[in-house]
């Protein structure tokens, strides 16, 4: 997972749970994946009016989804083929709570990097929630 | 109040002056709160420090915070504190670890001393505990150090 801000600066990535494979695509590689989906995103976000994105690049096997927030932080979540796309826009919705309640800190400063525990705790458990049953 | 807060420590850099302004601050606004506070409560006068503190946990936090406090007191009859959980001021704040010795409530602290001060209790405050810090309530503890006599002034003679 990518939270990425304004000017296509990283404010937070995570791994979230999710099966540890040989086909994951190695760290160094993930920065990379995300950003080349960032262009993707950028030619669809105005082509609607919805948050959710859905699929908006793919790399190897691996599709890139999206969601653009009323401020236009953008959250990308690269994953394995076969979560529903409702899974992830629920997902989403509640990062996006999760997101509003940072911004709402007054010594938080947008577009800076979120390093709360509490907001890191609370994304793995709801990554955890929606799709590790 | 987050934003006044994050200004003030832009202005002051440092942590100390600003939590003395924050009690200032909070001073002079408990000095006029007081009046708002005993036309509504309808009440006019404590007998004893322990209907004051009552009034203000009881009467005073719920009417301009919407929370409900509760007084403890210490073996010195002079001393109480006033005990809160869900700090409206606090919601949603998350204290950074270079701030940590901000006292973030301490405007409460002040309007506490001064509204008193109005009705001439003379007392000093303190944050001693705080939800922000990872207490798990929040304390202000007040101690009565002198009754100041009616004042006459001049225009009442």
């Amino acid at each position: 997972l990518a939270i990425v801000g304004k000017g296509d600066v990283v404010i937070y990535e995570s791994k979230l749970p999710g099966p540890t494979s040989a086909r994951n695509p190695p760290d160094n590689q993930l920065q990379f994946i995300v950003h080349q989906a960032l262009d993707s995103l950028d030619h669809k976000v105005w082509s609607g009016t919805n948050m959710f994105m859905k699929e908006v690049d793919r790399f190897n096997n691996m599709p890139v989804s999206a969601f653009v927030t009323a401020g236009h932080i953008r959250f990308m979540l690269l994953h394995h083929v076969g979560i529903e796309d409702h899974t992830i826009k629920t997902f989403f919705s509640e990062l996006y709570k999760l997101y509003i309640k940072v911004a709402m800190n007054p010594f938080y400063l947008k577009n800076t990097p979120i390093t709360s525990n509490s907001f890191h705790d609370r994304v793995y458990s709801l990554a955890k929630n929606h799709f590790f049953r | 109040y987050g934003a006044l807060v994050t200004t003030m420590i832009k202005d002051f850099q440092d942590v100390k002056i600003v939590n003395q302004e924050l009690e200032k601050m909070g001073f002079n606004i408990g000095l006029r709160l007081i009046d708002e506070f005993l036309a509504k409560a309808g009440i006019t006068q404590c007998r004893n420090l322990k209907e004051t503190a009552h009034y203000i946990a009881k009467v005073g936090f719920k009417m301009f915070l919407g929370i409900n406090a509760e007084v403890s007191w210490s073996t010195d009859s002079r001393q109480f504190s006033v005990e809160f959980k869900n700090n409206p001021l606090i919601e949603f704040v998350e204290l950074p670890e270079r701030f940590k010795d901000l006292e973030y409530s301490n405007l409460l602290c002040g309007v506490i001393r001064g509204a008193l001060h109005s009705v001439n209790m003379i007392v000093t405050t303190a944050l001693k505990r705080s939800e922000l810090r990872g207490d798990p309530l929040s304390e202000i503890q007040v101690t009565l150090k002198e009754i100041a006599a009616e004042k006459v002034t001049a225009e009442d003679d």
